[in-house]
């Protein structure tokens, strides 16, 4: 009977940490976008993006073309990838939320680069650097918590 | 001015006022007689008509009657009444007048609505916790005061 009674303490202890805290899914979104100085241009599907490129990167850039792009709502540890024109992989990796800001953890992956970053819900930042023709590669990361209906 | 002379004497002859003589042509007096009776038939039947005097006086006193009585007993029509009146003189005579300045504060409180309740700028700040690339240079681009710019992690692969 006590055996009995301390099983169910310890399963009513237990059962939070096991169940409750479990991390919500979170949306990546992934776009590969091609810049470059030369007359100004933005793809049709890089206008929500205007105003976080003109921020981040001004006057360096002034045409602005997708290359590709990928969204997908994951568990943790759940990965997202897209393919880079040059044939290399390139992958975000969901790795849970911070315990006490609920800070979403994300690293990235391509090459032997390799790159862990926290963020806040809804929260974007990009990566940069890599050639493409005659520009560079611009590579934005978002990633929102999904919210149960 | 002996022809004026003659003239005013046929004109007091005719109405009575001075008495015939020999200078005085016949035929002018006849001619003013005649011309005052046709003067005198064409006003006596006006003269007839105007309203007997009684009754405009007693007009008059009603009047006065009427403006001694104390101010809040007359019945005046409300502010309100008036101001209506205008208003609607003004909606369909002038609707642009009405129309164009309503539509404007329609526009302004649906601006103050939207700027009120635009949805805030997601916060982009990000924190980079460890990076690793066996060659190349990896640069942190970030502005920690302001939440709304967006990191950048520059990786600049060798060659």
């Amino acid at each position: 009977m006590r055996k009995i009674a301390l099983a169910l303490v310890l399963m009513n202890l237990l059962a939070p940490a096991a169940f409750g805290a479990e991390d919500p899914k979170v949306s990546l979104a992934i776009t590969v976008i091609e810049a470059r100085k030369g007359p100004p241009f933005l793809h049709e599907a890089l206008k929500p993006l205007w105003e976080l490129l003109q921020k981040s990167f001004g006057e360096k850039f002034g045409y602005y073309d997708l290359v590709t792009s990928a969204k997908q709502t994951v568990l943790s540890e759940g990965r997202v990838e897209v393919s880079l024109p040059d044939g290399e992989r390139f992958a975000a990796i969901y790795g849970g939320l911070t315990p006490e800001k609920k800070l979403i953890r994300v690293s990235l992956e391509y090459g032997d680069f390799r790159t862990k970053v926290r963020i806040h819900d809804g929260g974007t930042f990009f990566q940069a650097g890599k050639r493409y023709r005659e520009g560079t590669l611009v590579i934005a990361i978002k990633a929102a918590i999904q919210r149960q209906p | 001015m002996w022809a004026v002379w003659r003239k005013k004497k046929a004109m007091q002859v005719a109405d009575g006022v001075a008495k015939a003589s020999s200078d005085v042509d016949q035929a002018e007096v006849l001619a003013f007689q005649n011309l005052s009776g046709a003067l005198r038939d064409a006003m006596a039947p006006r003269l007839e008509e105007l309203p007997p005097f009684e009754t405009m006086w007693a007009g008059v006193e009603r009047l006065c009657a009427e403006e001694a009585r104390p101010s809040e007993v007359r019945a005046s029509p409300p502010v309100w009444a008036g101001l209506g009146e205008w208003l609607r003189r003004l909606l369909f005579e002038r609707p642009t007048l009405v129309l164009a300045p309503a539509g404007a504060l329609v526009l302004a409180l649906v601006l103050a609505l939207f700027v009120a309740f635009r949805p805030g700028s997601p916060n982009n700040r990000c924190y980079v916790d460890s990076y690793d690339a066996g060659s190349g240079t990896v640069l942190i681009e970030q502005d920690m005061d302001d939440p709304a710019q967006p990191t950048v992690i520059w990786y600049l692969p060798e060659g």
